[in-house]
């Protein structure tokens, strides 16, 4: 049997895209496997962990591909196109819910209050939450490529469709506006 | 800043902090930035990197939902991208025009004359004879264009008519005695009560 089944997690995501478009279903799992859990993640972080809507937007994205798999950019990677994909989609979010966001922000402030006696761990993330909050939704989806999808300047200049030394300039400067804001629950610092 | 700059003070942020740079190290970052400038980034760096957000898994409604479209997707794409070979095209395609023309060519549809009528409008100014041909029972008239009757038909015309005047005369000169009977015409009555 195993002479004419693929094992598909041996392949490569292009490959598997490939027979994805052709019709094949085996390809169409494994690329969920892959990737579904980033990705939700990636849309419940930048959606101010909103789950319902994250998962919404996590089927959208792979309707797209399975609609129209011929879209694919057969010139760069597969996971680069597919976060720029859904970068896309999370601008596109950001544009239609800029009233929602205030709304998530008050959330998160009214967490912090709550839980001032939480670890300091937990208290730092939330903090970060509410100032990548309020970031616009270039820069929160620099923060998210570099510092959690864990990802090159390359690939991120790749996603966000812009030069390799903007990338750089760009996140040295985001990094350092964070630090700065975060500076103030740091006692040690200052 | 420069690329090469971003590259090195980004593995610095990383790996080190600003006690553990060595001179030329520190030199480079303190081109850039000031020192609690770098030791708060390099907090941050550490803080982003100790604190990685819990993870959520996708439920299972999700894919059952794209599954469904998968199929659905596939099914109609597969219909309409079934390859058959050229000549198996042609093939069916002359099947069907011979099927078609063969069917037209037996097929005799039924043919029905109509009169339609037409109507002429003609304005004269001179008498104009008009003849108008009537079609007439031959037993009461007889009409010929040429005035050619043949003898026979001339003579039991006469005896025709002869033996009609005769049975008229008869009814008249009170020959014909007896009772009306019910088939009688009411001329016939009247001459059988007369009598």
């Amino acid at each position: 049997m195993s002479l004419f089944n693929k094992n598909y997690s041996k392949l490569s995501d292009e490959e598997l895209m490939s027979l994805l478009a052709k019709g094949g279903q085996p390809a169409f799992d494994e690329l969920y496997k892959r990737y579904a859990k980033p990705m939700l993640n990636f849309f419940f972080r930048l959606l101010n962990n909103d789950r319902e809507r994250a998962e919404d937007m996590l089927q959208d994205l792979f309707m797209k591909i399975i609609e129209h798999p011929e879209s694919f950019d057969r010139t760069r990677t597969f996971k680069t196109w597919f976060y720029t994909l859904a970068g896309n989609m999370v601008k596109n979010e950001y544009r239609s819910r800029n009233i929602r966001n205030e709304h998530a922000q008050l959330q998160i402030l009214d967490s912090i209050t709550y839980n001032t006696e939480t670890h300091d761990k937990s208290l730092f993330q939330q903090k970060l939450n509410a100032e990548l909050s309020n970031l616009d939704a270039d820069s929160r989806l620099l923060f998210e490529l570099r510092f959690t999808e864990e990802m090159s300047v390359r690939q991120i200049a790749e996603i966000m469709d812009c030069a390799e030394g903007t990338v750089k300039s760009r996140l040295f400067y985001l990094t350092k506006l964070l630090a700065k804001k975060l500076k103030i629950y740091k006692p040690e610092l200052n | 800043m420069n690329d090469n700059q971003f590259d090195k003070i980004d593995k610095l942020l990383i790996s080190k902090s600003f006690d553990q740079l060595s001179a030329s190290e520190k030199e480079m970052v303190l081109q850039t930035m000031t020192k609690e400038e770098y030791m708060s980034m390099h907090q941050l760096y550490e803080q982003i990197n100790e604190s990685q957000p819990d993870e959520i898994e996708p439920s299972l409604n999700v894919k059952s939902k794209l599954d469904k479209v998968f199929l659905q997707h596939h099914r109609k794409e597969r219909f309409f991208m079934l390859k058959t070979p050229l000549y198996q095209s042609a093939a069916v395609a002359v099947v069907f025009f011979l099927l078609g023309f063969g069917l037209n060519y037996f097929k005799q549809t039924p043919e029905r004359i109509i009169y339609q009528p037409k109507e002429i409008v003609r304005y004269v100014d001179r008498p104009v004879k008009q003849i108008e041909y009537v079609k007439v029972i031959e037993k009461q008239y007889i009409q010929s264009t040429d005035n050619s009757i043949k003898k026979s038909d001339e003579e039991t015309i006469q005896q025709r008519t002869q033996n009609e005047i005769a049975e008229n005369n008869n009814y008249l000169n009170g020959d014909s005695i007896g009772e009306s009977m019910e088939n009688d015409t009411l001329l016939k009555q009247m001459l059988v009560t007369l009598n």
